[in-house]
């Protein structure tokens, strides 16, 4: 490895580690590295890898002085604790004594919970209009009776299941519009289990939106224009029951 | 008064007292929207009727990469005693956890490794009451947690003086050493 090559990993790596919290961004000589940079040869005669590691290192110094910007107002707030100081000060303090600080330092926001007539009407509504638990619950006889319907379904091959993703997809976006439309009429157009199966990777892959109303128990869908990548990703069940009578 | 002061300081008081959002207290732009412009003079007139209760409402300002938020909060006037605290529903371990996070978090220039923060925690309280404290700091937002790290929450902002915090804990440091200090020397050989 080069003498050129190994200043920039090693500026990247300092960038890291202050990025971390690893290193005080102070403990880094950001004007020293500046100077060796500029000393390699003209950015012009680089190699590609080596002008994007030259890019790299540059924004890893601008990230440290950042770091070092950051710090300094802190500082000046008289808000920095030495961490050294501070582990010794946690050692020897007791569970009380720490209590102590926060007690000294700390003025509650005054904020009152209420509920007024509108909600409680509404949760009234709600309340009259759900389900009694044990006919929500779906019965051991009639889950065992269903899993053998459902058990070989669980086995279709991945590729298969993506051509199926996309046939689905296809069949919202034309029989919707762009508009919500209801999971449950959607799903029975055809064989329900399947077409729950295939249309929960469309949702967890960002290609269909849901929306749920619990009020109403009616879980609504959407295609989207585009697959969004979804960030915070949360749990649906779906009860499929088979249709009595 | 005139009745439609009468109104203001009424709403004022609801938007101030009443618990709206999943954050604390009132933002700027909301006063500006149901008081109108001259709310500060409602906050004058309202800080009147307060004044003998021992709260006042006070504007926090809290800058984050370079956005500036201001928000408006009650809070009581003077600090609180342990005894008024331990009755509000917190307990010592609860208030420890809280300020030694804190603590981590000020002295890692605003960021703190969740692990290292529970590593230091663990020697003094069982690991599951750790974790699950700070899951609930987090939740009430004192906390806030970014991948692996751990930053000031917003209601940290509003309700803690860390400059008091910080102050507290170097000061009490310094004593402490000096106490050490004198121990050490008086167990010396004269």
């Amino acid at each position: 490895m080069s003498s050129v090559e190994e200043l920039y990993d090693r500026i990247i790596d300092l960038a890291i580690k202050v990025s971390e919290g690893a290193i005080d961004p102070f403990d880094v000589d950001v004007g020293r590295f500046i100077r060796q940079l500029a000393r390699n040869k003209r950015l012009a005669e680089l190699d590609y890898t080596y002008l994007i590691k030259d890019i790299r290192a540059l924004n890893g110094l601008v990230a440290i002085l950042e770091a070092q910007g950051k710090s300094l107002r802190r500082r000046g707030l008289g808000l920095y604790l030495d961490k050294m100081l501070l582990k010794l000060r946690i050692y020897k303090m007791s569970i009380d004594e720490l209590s102590q600080v926060f007690i000294r330092s700390w003025k509650p926001v005054i904020e009152m919970e209420s509920i007024n007539l509108e909600a409680i009407k509404e949760a009234m509504f709600y309340f009259n209009n759900l389900k009694d638990l044990e006919s929500r619950r779906l019965r051991f006889e009639e889950l065992s009776e269903y899993m053998g319907d459902v058990e070989p379904r669980l086995f279709i091959e991945p590729k298969v299941v993506r051509s199926l993703m996309m046939k689905l997809l296809n069949e919202l976006r034309d029989s919707s519009g762009g508009e919500y439309i209801d999971y449950k009429e959607f799903i029975t157009r055809g064989d329900p289990v399947e077409r729950a199966y295939i249309l929960s990777f469309l949702i967890s892959d960002g290609w269909v939106d849901v929306k749920v109303d619990r009020l109403e128990e009616k879980i609504w869908i959407r295609p989207k224009d585009m697959r969004v990548e979804i960030r915070n990703p949360s749990s649906l069940a779906v009860v499929v029951r088979r249709e009595e009578g | 008064m005139r009745k439609d002061r009468k109104i203001k300081l009424a709403k004022l008081a609801h938007l101030l007292l009443f618990k709206r959002h999943r954050y604390p207290g009132v933002k700027e732009w909301e006063l500006e929207k149901y008081l109108g412009r001259d709310y500060e003079s409602v906050i004058n007139d309202f800080n009147e009727y307060l004044e003998p209760l021992g709260l006042y409402v006070r504007k926090v300002e809290i800058e984050e990469d370079s956005n500036k938020s201001v928000y408006y909060v009650v809070q009581p006037k003077y600090p609180l005693s342990s005894t008024e605290v331990k009755t509000f529903g917190w307990r010592v371990d609860e208030m420890a956890v809280l300020t030694v996070a804190l603590a981590h978090i000020l002295a890692g220039d605003g960021k703190a490794s969740r692990k290292e923060v529970e590593e230091t925690l663990k020697e003094k309280i069982p690991e599951w009451r750790v974790i699950r404290l700070i899951d609930r700091f987090i939740k009430m937002k004192y906390l806030e947690e970014d991948g692996e790290y751990l930053k000031i929450g917003l209601r940290t902002y509003l309700e803690l003086d860390l400059k008091m915090l910080t102050s507290v804990l170097i000061g009490r440091a310094m004593s402490q050493e000096a106490e050490t200090s004198v121990e050490d020397s008086s167990s010396q050989p004269q």
